[in-house]
């Protein structure tokens, strides 16, 4: 809470703010009535924030068009055939199967797998240094989190292991390359919805529109080479979405790999 | 008697594929989901199509929605996350509207203007005020949540909310008598 330049306690803080706006009980407006009658000077403070609850309350209310609810309907049922599918499948499978963003995804991974590769002189330390990453949190330890899930090289010619780490909501998903130079482009996806991304390795994303497409490109110049800079994406999962969810790695226009994030 | 068929209720059957049943959830949810990103974004037209977006990804991820939860608390957060991007990136791009909340104004044109004056000072103290200052005031104003209700809403617990709450009136007022308008 600000500092109240006033000096209300914080008692007398709360109740005059439930007396301004109405959510006090009777027994709270006589105890307020005692702290004004004892300190007249609370008076003019109180007043002031009286005026500012109700030029809030008095913000007009705007109906919302009355055709939303039909647009989301329409967009639904074009969305969907007509016959019920149910939405039991992950998420994840479900947006996949729609051929659009499939095609869509295809390509991101190729583009993602690109970039995975990097020189980098800590890449097998178990820390990395901070000006490598680019991120908001405390994340330059993830190397240090618990292993949860790790994936080995799908095929010889593309020679990308995935390593998934976990610190409480946080989660570190790494692509460690064994050399191999991916064919086209790669990328990680994942769910903006649930995942939050708060932190990137090598650092020059935006964090922001990482953040709005769920996608973190891999530079297919950047790919290729033993000892180079091993890609990390570092996501948040977000309050309220408990469920499982998968981040998935995109290589040479395919699915390589393919993580599941769980907080339980 | 009657009785009202529950949000989990209604989520089970959408999630087993029946879209009607959504517009039940539209039909509770809308009013105060399109306040809450009007507040937000301050401006009608862009309100409209992040409200929408935000119900279509509701739908779209009801699997991963918790049913311990409310299903406004969770729709609120897929709203306000959806208004938090568009204003990063509208803030980029184009100055805010002073009068492109409404659609056309259905009161007399001086009663209409002096109005939007007035709510348009509000909100742009608001406007300035943090993301976390802002939210509070949206839910326990303009969509005149309880404490609990609007601590359950942004994950907080109620003394937070309260905190942040008296926090928030205090800046805008501040903010308020800076601009000439304390009322």
């Amino acid at each position: 809470m600000l500092a109240d330049p006033k000096g209300l306690t914080p008692r007398a803080l709360e109740l005059m703010h439930k007396v301004a706006d109405g959510s006090a009980d009777s027994q709270e407006r006589e105890e307020w009535a005692q702290s004004l009658a004892t300190s007249p000077t609370l008076y003019p403070e109180f007043e002031a924030i009286k005026r500012v609850v109700q030029q809030v309350d008095a913000l007009p209310l705007v109906e919302p068009p009355a055709s939303m609810k039909a647009g989301i309907l329409k967009e639904l049922r074009q969305r969907r055939p007509a016959t019920a599918v149910p939405l039991v499948s992950k998420t994840a499978r479900s947006r996949w199967q729609r051929p659009a963003l499939a095609w869509a995804a295809g390509i991101a991974l190729i583009a993602g797998s690109a970039y995975l590769l990097e020189r980098h002189p800590q890449s097998g330390a178990t820390g990395v240094n901070p000006s490598d990453v680019a991120g908001t949190m405390g994340v330059t330890n993830f190397r240090s989190w618990r292993i949860v899930e790790t994936r080995e090289p799908a095929a010889a010619e593309m020679g990308l292991k995935l390593v998934l780490r976990q610190d409480g909501t946080l989660f570190a998903v790494e692509a460690q390359s064994n050399g191999t130079r991916i064919p086209g482009t790669a990328e990680f996806r994942w769910d903006t919805l649930a995942l939050e991304c708060v932190g990137v390795v090598p650092p020059g994303d935006n964090l922001e529109a990482l953040n709005r497409s769920g996608t973190m490109r891999l530079n297919p110049a950047r790919v290729g080479g033993p000892g180079l800079l091993q890609p990390v994406v570092v996501l948040r999962a977000r309050a309220g979405f408990n469920k499982p969810q998968e981040v998935v790695l995109l290589a040479g226009g395919r699915e390589y790999h393919r993580a599941t994030i769980s907080t339980k | 008697m009657f009785e009202e068929e529950s949000d989990s209720a209604i989520v089970d059957r959408c999630r087993k594929g029946d879209i009607e049943a959504f517009g039940t959830l539209v039909d509770r949810y809308q009013r105060p989901i399109f306040h809450a990103v009007l507040h937000s974004v301050w401006n009608y037209e862009d309100a409209r199509e992040i409200s929408q977006q935000s119900f279509l990804k509701a739908f779209e991820h009801l699997d991963t929605f918790d049913t311990n939860l409310k299903f406004f608390s969770w729709i609120y957060r897929i709203a306000m996350n959806e208004s938090i991007n568009h204003l990063r990136s509208r803030r980029a791009s184009e100055p805010l509207q002073d009068d492109a909340a409404y659609p056309a104004a259905t009161l007399d044109p001086q009663a209409a203007f002096e109005a939007l004056q007035r709510s348009n000072a509000v909100h742009r103290a608001m406007a300035a005020l943090e993301d976390k200052y802002r939210a509070v005031l949206i839910l326990c104003h303009i969509l005149q949540l309880s404490y609990r209700d609007a601590a359950e809403s942004l994950n907080l617990e109620e003394k937070t909310v309260k905190s942040r709450l008296f926090s928030a009136r205090q800046l805008l007022r501040e903010r308020l008598e800076d601009m000439g308008h304390a009322g």
